[in-house]
């Protein structure tokens, strides 16, 4: 049975919406345009690496793996609770991911209004028990804190999703040959939720490295990370060869990044995690 | 006798939330043996092992190894080791990997674990698999990982879960006597947990046969095939033929208002009993005045024997001889009276089907 033009919605939509837009960065990237015509140049290439825009990536590097490690500790605890109840879970998680319904803005600004340092909730009911006021919008602990907030859920259900799927019994079998609940827990239950953990590290690092939107509200403007630096080349400069250069370079480490995290994940599964 | 005892289950009962699925069950094992729990599904049997295993606690009642109450112990603090229904072994890990698992949590050194590793690799015919992926594993090499990787712990007792049901017939049959020769060899207590009649029989030293909770009997292979205490027992393990009979007085047993001699007696005058015969104990004669007569309805050849189906009264027996009739032909039902077993009517709560 040939049933392959069924899937010929999915690859034009593919085409359309990812190999298109790629193909526009590149082209972008690649050519500059003058009242001569448009030609091929690196220029916008060789102007990424000027060690400024570099900072601003190493920035945005370090911000995301900060987040993402803090939501990897964050993650797994609450992800073994949820897959603990068997049925309980399934409320909780509705619960958990009700507020990612809400618009990723929206939240966003509510943080702002929240952290607000004079009238803002968390500070009000800070002053209240006389504790010391968090002046923290502008800087990076709020950016993290932004970051974290908002990519948590994308770590915890992966994560959740493995470890509710572990057979029952390997937890059984494991205790039977002696482990205790702190041995299952590093021998047999961390090894098998690698998978859950390898995409719930990368669903939030990607967002998290490009974010633009976090450090301009929470960091009120005075971060720059690339995310930042690429929005200003197409909405303030206009420089959108400049910004489709800085745009492949950003996408080239994540795909080197990933790479490398594929890499060792497939090294742990071969040698196992003994 | 009570100093050979090493696991003692003692009057329990056990709840799932409104549910009893054990009821006042006690129950001696004895060390070194080869224990059988045989019944259907969801007569207890699964539970009555994890409870030994620890996986389950006691709602009454207590666990005793070894004359130490053992009830709330959890499993990895136990000296006991399971073979799981679907084997569970960790997918992460190698052959090798799973089988030391038990040995590398109680921090053996490395000499030792090797040592250990590659002598029930032998014993289980594993040798050269050691690198292989669980994965990359038939079904028949599954479960001697799952067993190896259980008497490499050196437990004092083994508890096996259904742990040939995925395997098909030939294999399950070579099984079942590699268990046996394995259960010798290590001379360790096995109790194991079976639907699988044949199973039983075949392996144990004591089959525990039960329903619904409750044991039903208890004792060697022979007695409980020949000796059923129960028309549940008989109808369970092997094929039988159950008639509700009526007992004239000793010795003397009424079905279907032919009289018949028999070996049983104690019972009251006129009373309602199971009578069960065994369908390799019927022998087909030409119609006769001295016995039940009927009418062949079906004759199929299953290699051994033929089994024959005959309707007398509207019940259908069921025997197994080594002539072929033919349906319709009309013959009597002769049984020797050593072969008429008599059994206390069973009351409606323990009742099968």
């Amino acid at each position: 049975m040939n049933r392959k033009w069924l899937a010929s919605p999915y690859l034009l939509w593919m085409i359309l919406f990812i190999v298109v837009p790629l193909l526009m960065i590149l082209y972008y990237a690649f050519t500059s345009r003058d009242a001569e015509g448009t030609r091929f140049t690196m220029a916008h290439l060789i102007k990424s690496f000027d060690s400024i825009y570099m900072k601003a990536l190493g920035k945005s590097l370090l911000y995301a793996v900060v987040s993402t490690a803090i939501c990897l500790l964050l993650a797994y605890p609450l992800a073994l609770i949820l897959a603990k109840h068997d049925n309980g879970g399934s409320t909780m998680i509705f619960i958990f991911i009700l507020p990612m319904w809400m618009n990723f803005l929206l939240r966003t600004y509510a943080w702002l209004s929240l952290l607000e340092t004079n009238n803002g909730l968390v500070n009000t009911v800070l002053r209240a028990f006389h504790l010391p006021v968090l002046d923290i919008i502008g800087t990076k602990y709020a950016i993290v804190l932004g970051m974290v907030y908002n990519f948590l859920p994308f770590m915890v259900l992966p994560i959740y999703n493995t470890l509710s799927k572990i057979d029952k019994s390997l937890m059984e079998a494991a205790y039977d040959l002696g482990a205790n609940d702190m041995m299952r827990l590093l021998k047999v239950t961390l090894p098998l939720s690698m998978p859950g953990v390898m995409s719930g590290i990368t669903m939030v690092f990607m967002p998290a490295v490009t974010s633009f939107v976090i450090p301009n509200l929470l960091g009120s403007g005075k971060v720059n990370l690339i995310g930042n630096m690429i929005e200003q080349q197409f909405i303030m400069t206009y420089d959108w060869g400049f910004g489709a250069a800085l745009s492949f370079v950003l996408m080239v480490i994540i795909l080197i990044s990933m790479g490398i995290l594929r890499r060792y994940d497939d090294m742990e599964g071969g040698a196992g995690i003994w | 006798m009570e100093k050979n005892v090493i696991i003692r289950l003692e009057n329990i009962t056990k709840r799932y939330d409104d549910q009893v699925v054990l009821k006042n069950i006690t129950l001696d094992v004895e060390k070194n043996e080869f224990l059988t729990l045989l019944g259907p599904s969801g007569c207890g049997k699964t539970t009555t092992l994890r409870l030994i295993g620890g996986f389950e606690h006691p709602d009454e009642g207590g666990v005793w190894h070894n004359g130490k109450d053992i009830s709330t112990l959890p499993p990895y603090k136990r000296n006991i080791n399971t073979v799981f229904q679907k084997y569970a072994l960790f997918p992460h890990l190698n052959v090798y990997e799973n089988i030391a698992f038990g040995l590398k949590i109680k921090k053996m050194d490395k000499s030792a674990i090797d040592e250990k590793v590659q002598k029930v690799l032998k014993q289980a015919n594993l040798v050269g698999y050691e690198k292989r992926n669980i994965d990359q594993l038939s079904g028949g090499q599954q479960q001697r990982v799952a067993i190896a990787r259980a008497i490499v712990n050196e437990p004092e007792i083994l508890l096996l879960d259904e742990p040939l049901g995925a395997l098909d017939l030939k294999l399950r049959q070579e099984m079942q006597y590699e268990l046996k020769t394995l259960q010798k060899e290590l001379g360790i207590t096995f109790v194991y947990v079976t639907h699988d009649q044949e199973e039983a029989l075949t392996m144990s030293d004591t089959v525990v046969v039960m329903n619904n909770g409750v044991i039903q009997q208890m004792g060697k292979p022979e007695d409980i095939y020949n000796e059923p205490v129960n028309a549940f027992v008989a109808d369970f393990i092997g094929e039988s033929n159950i008639i509700t009979g009526i007992m004239k007085q000793d010795r003397v047993i009424e079905i279907f208002g032919h009289v018949y001699d028999c070996v049983d007696k104690g019972y009251s005058i006129n009373e309602t009993v199971d009578v069960v015969v065994r369908p390799e104990d019927i022998i087909l004669l030409e119609p006769s005045e001295k016995a039940l007569n009927g009418e062949v309805t079906s004759c199929i050849f299953k290699g051994v024997h033929y089994e024959t189906c005959v309707i007398t009264e509207g019940f259908e027996w069921v025997i197994h001889n080594t002539k072929n009739f033919k349906p319709g032909e009309k013959v009597s039902i002769n049984v020797t009276p050593f072969d008429i077993h008599i059994m206390k009517k069973m009351v409606e709560e323990g009742a099968y089907e």
